[in-house]
Parts: C-alpha cells; structure tokens; sequence
C-alpha cells in the first residue's frame, strides 16, 4: 500500500471546515446553556435596550429614596384633577356622608360602567353581588360585611365614596388606582347592590338575621 | 277587650326585664355566647381577630382588661360616643390603633347582640389562624432549560466515549499490525509509526466522497444553527429572571381571580402598565399573612418593603422600596402605549403576556421583535363596534373600505414607521 502522508498545506485546508465547524457548533451550543435565568441572554446592542434616561419604576441615584416615580411636588394638582374636599377624619367623613354627592346620574351607561370598573377593582373581596363572598374573602380574618346588610345598607354616596378613597377597616385605600370619575361610577353600581336580593329573605350572615335569632332565643 | 295602652306595655316589659334580671345575676350568664359567636364572625371579623391584631386590637382576653363590662357594652354600641366624652381608656385605645374610627353598632346591633358579643370574648379561643389551603405549585425554574443543560452533557460524554473507543482500537490495531508485520516480515507504514492527524489525513484520502458529503452536511446544519442563533440574539421570550420577592401570578390572578387591571391600573390609563406601588399589595396583605411557611416568607417581605409592622398593625418601619427585575424592556426607540392598545384596541392581555394565570415565575412571553408587532397589525381586524374612541375616524374608513371588509391596523396606518418610531 502507498504511503499516504499529506502535506501541511492540504492538512490545512482540511483542519479549516472542521475547524469552521467546531467554531459554529460552540457557538450553537452557547446558545443553548443560557442557563442563568438572571440573564437575558447576549446583547448585541446593549445600549439600544437600557435606556440611559431613568425608566418608570427604575432606580434613580438621583434621588434620597433611589425612586424613578415621583409624587406630585407638594401643592400642586394634576390638570383636570380636584382634590378630595374632605380628609380622612371622622369629621371629614361626617361631612362627606351629608354633603358629597355624586356627579353622575344613577343612568343605566353609568352603572354599566361602574360595574366594569367594580368587576376589576371590588369583586375579588366584596363578590358579583358585594356579599362580600369573593374568591379572596375566604382568605381575610374577616369576609367584608354585605352591601345589603344591615351595616351598609344604608350609607350615603358619599361614605362609599369615601371608603374607595381613604379605605375602611381592612379594606386599603384605592385612590391610587381609581381615579376619580371611575370611583363616582362604582359608587353608582354599589348603590344597585345595596339594593340587592331586596325582595328575597334576608341571608345568615345578616345582622336582621341576628335578630331573629336572638328573639327566638327570648321566647 | 281592652288594648293595654303604650305606657302600659312599656311597663310590662320593663317589669319582665327585672324579673329576667333578677333571674340571671350577670350578663355572661344570661348571654348567649354561642350566638354570640355568630354575631361576632358576621360583624366583626373584618377589623378584629383573638389572637392577634388585624386593623382593631386583639381581643384575646379583651374582657379582662377592658375598665368594666358595660365600658365594653357601651363602647361596641356607639364607640364614637364613648370617645366624645373623653374617656381616657377610650381615647387610649383609639390612638394606639391609628386613630382608626371603630363602626357605630347602634342601630345595627341590638342590646342582647351586644352583649352575647361580650359573652363570647370571654370565653373566646384564638383563631385557628390562616387555614392552610391546598398546596399549590411552587416549582420554579424552566425546565426547557435544563435539558438543554443534560443535551450538552450528553454529547459531551459522547464525544469522550467516541475517543476512548478510537484510541483503544489504534492501540489493538497497532499491536496486531506489529504481530502480522513480525510473522510476515513485511512492513507496513499503516497505523505505524503515524500519527492520529496522519491515519485521518489517510482515510479521508481513501474516501474522499463521503468525507465532502460529511463536511457540507455539518457546515449547512452549524450554519442554519449560527443563523437561528444570530436572529435569537435580543429576543428573549422565556427569560425569567428571579425576583427580590417571589410574587406568584398563578396565586393571584390564578386562584384568586384578581383582575389583571386591579394591580396594574396604569394599562388603562398610560403608557406603562405600570408595576403595582406596596399600598396595592398591603390592600389585601394587611389581612393575609400567608398560608403555607414559603407563603408568609415571602410576604414578610412585602411587610418590610412597605415598612408594616403586623405587630402594630400600622406603617412604623422606614420603607424599603421593592427594586424588582425587569423582565419585559422594549427598546427606547420603539413606542408602545398599553391604553391605546387594552382600551381602545381592545387587546386582551394575555394576547402578549401568555397565560400569566399559571405562571409561577413572572415570563416574558412575545418575542417583542419589530416582525412580532407588524404581524399583529396586519391580521387582527379594528374593532370598531361600540369602540367610541375613533368613531368619527371609523366612520370614514368604513366609507373608504365598505362595511363588509375586514379593516386591519395595518389599513389605517399601522405600518408607518413614524406610528411607533420618532
């Protein structure tokens, strides 16, 4: 048999593709261990993505709390934007039970719209029904009390008002997250619930309820 | 018959009353704490617990501390009455609970309600506390990644295998190269005295065919590899990184069914959805500690991020501002709004963020590239029925395009590079 003994050229231009290859293939293979979840992977044009001006929720130096999201400075209001006339005393409150009314006619659109926004906002805790039996008031110490209830029935559009605003109870407040035409809106829907199951025997978890129970007990 | 007058009446049941009295020398006898107990979950359990501190103190033994029993009493009646007098227990308590307004039970309760309430704090246990509900997956980590992982090791290991068999076989191949070339005394260059580099460089040689067919088979393969590799770079659906507070969508818009809106309000109203401040949390974590070990753990954290102190039941701690990781980041020259596109264009949210109800790590789910948004914009149909928005604007495209077609984004400009580039 011949000796076959390539030259170092020939080896060369053999070693390049398998070479070319190898180099290919560690690429591919690196693509595929982006195994450090924290990583977004490479970044061709690292610049173009992270934004040098600071982003909504993104840590700033510059301030002594290192947050993006600044409160209004301290006197000023957002155009279009009335500040709430009554604070969150029991003073306000009394005050907003007599005189805070609501803008909005009790319209069918405005209490369809109500009851989109209490759908997003309300029905996890207070229910479909504001019986307070929503997926996450099993989970409270306490369920909230039902709008047709005793306790709630009867409050004016303003103690509701009030109560999306400043919170009651364990129930936070909400005015971060409704403005205020939305807020009026639910108030509106809330109304109808207060109202709700009228016609029917009231429930167990009523206090008149209660009171049947306990006149029972008297006799 | 003559009808007892009012006064009459009146009377009688006061004079029932004493005999009730006289019969049942103090309250807690005569009040019924079972019922009590009904009373008590079906009015109060919203801002009280036994045991510890939701928005009202504890009332674990409240009766004993309490100044006397009908403090208690008129107290539950009408607490702000009691506060308007100045008593000093009274206002002592209202201000180590936050100057928060107790409910006025006048009217609400009656007196016999009010005072099986007081029966049953007597003798009332503490909670069982959170009941542990069922379990539910805490798996992190995505798993398409870790065979990945495996995949690698795995031709690692083959390749070794492949290496060790070569060499073993060189070496028998050698020896009885040498025992043939001993008995015929011929000698032969062939896997003698050459090295591996040499034995390849000869078998390719002696077949030069299948050596090309092999070499273009891996080049093609590595290349549509490299070219998928090279698209993928910055397109990162999948990428999960982990988060200061291991917040879980599946238990939140999961199990419990809270809207995706109510946390991220700002995707009705602005451009970013926005992610939720701590007082969004805390409207429902003030009451929920947690169920399961890993649960309150984390929730801690969320009590120590917004400075709460369950113990108090009030913001007493110095805040610590949550600094969560990013996981979704278009670029600053690409313009995305969400209002535009959950209000007006109506756009579910799940069309770009997945199922975020059973996810357990937060993802990001649409790749985010240029190609991703067009495709969007030229398939999905404008809703425009009941869509108030454009309506002057629909009207005249449905005059240019006619009712029954299918106008797209894309029909109305959506391609435009300055619709999201300027």
């Amino acid at each position: 048999m011949k000796v076959n003994i390539i030259s170092g050229r020939k080896k060369l231009m053999i070693a390049l593709p398998i070479i070319g290859a190898g180099i290919c293939f560690s690429v591919f293979f690196s693509s595929c261990s982006r195994n450090n979840p924290d990583s977004p992977g490479v970044e061709y044009m690292p610049d173009m993505y992270r934004s040098p001006s600071y982003e909504d929720n993104s840590v700033n130096p510059n301030f002594p709390d290192s947050m993006t999201d600044r409160p209004p400075v301290a006197g000023t209001v957002p155009v279009g934007f009335t500040p709430d006339p009554f604070p969150n005393t029991p003073e306000g409150l009394a005050n907003a039970i007599q005189y805070l009314k609501d803008p909005f006619p009790a319209s069918p659109e405005v209490i369809a719209e109500g009851k989109a926004k209490f759908e997003i906002y309300c029905i996890h805790c207070h229910g479909a029904n504001g019986m307070g039996d929503g997926a996450v008031a099993g989970k409270l110490p306490g369920p909230p009390p039902p709008y047709s209830g005793a306790a709630l029935k009867n409050i004016t559009e303003g103690e509701i008002f009030q109560t999306i605003e400043y919170g009651k109870g364990l129930m936070g407040s909400h005015a971060s997250q409704i403005n205020q035409s939305d807020r009026w809106k639910i108030v509106r829907y809330v109304q109808t619930l207060q109202h709700y199951g009228e016609a029917a025997q009231p429930t167990t978890g009523d206090a008149t309820a209660m009171a049947t129970d306990t006149t029972k007990k008297g006799k | 018959m003559n009808i007892p007058s009012k006064k009459l009446q009146k009377s009688l049941v006061a004079f029932l009353a004493f005999v009730l009295a006289l019969a049942t020398p103090n309250i807690s006898n005569a009040a019924d704490a079972g019922n009590g107990q009904k009373v008590f979950k079906a009015n109060c359990t919203s801002c009280h617990a036994i045991g510890r501190k939701v928005v009202g103190p504890d009332l674990m033994d409240v009766t004993k501390r309490v100044p006397s029993t009908d403090w208690m009493f008129s107290w539950i009646k009408n607490n702000a009455a009691v506060l308007k007098t100045g008593d000093k227990y009274a206002t002592q308590v209202f201000n180590d609970n936050g100057k928060q307004a107790m409910t006025v039970f006048d009217g609400t309760l009656t007196d016999d309600q009010i005072k099986d309430v007081i029966a049953y704090l007597a003798v009332a246990k503490p909670d069982a506390g959170p009941v542990a509900t069922a379990a539910t997956g805490t798996e992190t980590g995505a798993p398409e990644n870790k065979h990945k992982g495996q995949f690698v090791w795995v031709i690692v290991i083959i390749i070794a295998t492949l290496f060790i068999i070569v060499t073993v076989l060189r070496t028998v191949r050698k020896s009885l190269q040498a025992v043939v070339d001993e008995k015929t005394g011929e000698k032969t260059q062939v896997g003698n005295g050459t090295t591996v580099w040499q034995d390849i460089g000869i078998w390719i040689r002696n077949h030069k065919s299948r050596f090309a067919v092999t070499v273009i088979f891996f080049i093609a393969l590595s290349s549509v590899y490299s070219w998928e590799y090279l698209w993928g770079i910055d397109v990162t659906p999948g990428y999960h990184p982990s988060q200061p507070i291991n917040f879980m969508h599946k238990v939140h818009a999961g199990d419990n069914a809270i809207a995706c809106i109510y946390c991220h309000s700002g995707a009705e109203k602005g451009k970013v959805a926005g992610i939720p401040t701590l007082n969004v949390c805390m409207n429902c974590h003030k009451g929920i500690q947690g169920s399961t070990p890993e649960y309150q753990k984390e929730i801690a954290k969320v009590y120590y991020a917004a400075g709460w102190d369950p113990s108090k039941g009030d913001y007493t701690n110095p805040p610590h501002p949550v600094q969560w990781n990013r996981v979704h980041s278009l670029p600053d020259f690409a313009y995305f709004n969400h209002s535009q596109h959950v209000v007006v264009g109506k756009v579910e949210c799940e069309k770009c963020h997945g199922d975020v109800k059973t996810f357990t790590t937060d993802q990001q789910f649409a790749p985010l590239t240029m190609g991703w948004c067009i495709n969007c914009h030229r398939e999905t149909p404008v809703q425009m029925e009941g869509n108030g928005y454009y309506a002057k604007l629909h009207e005249a495209i449905k005059q240019k395009f006619g009712d029954d077609k299918k106008v797209t984004e894309a029909d109305m400009g959506g391609l435009e590079c300055g619709k999201c580039h300027y």
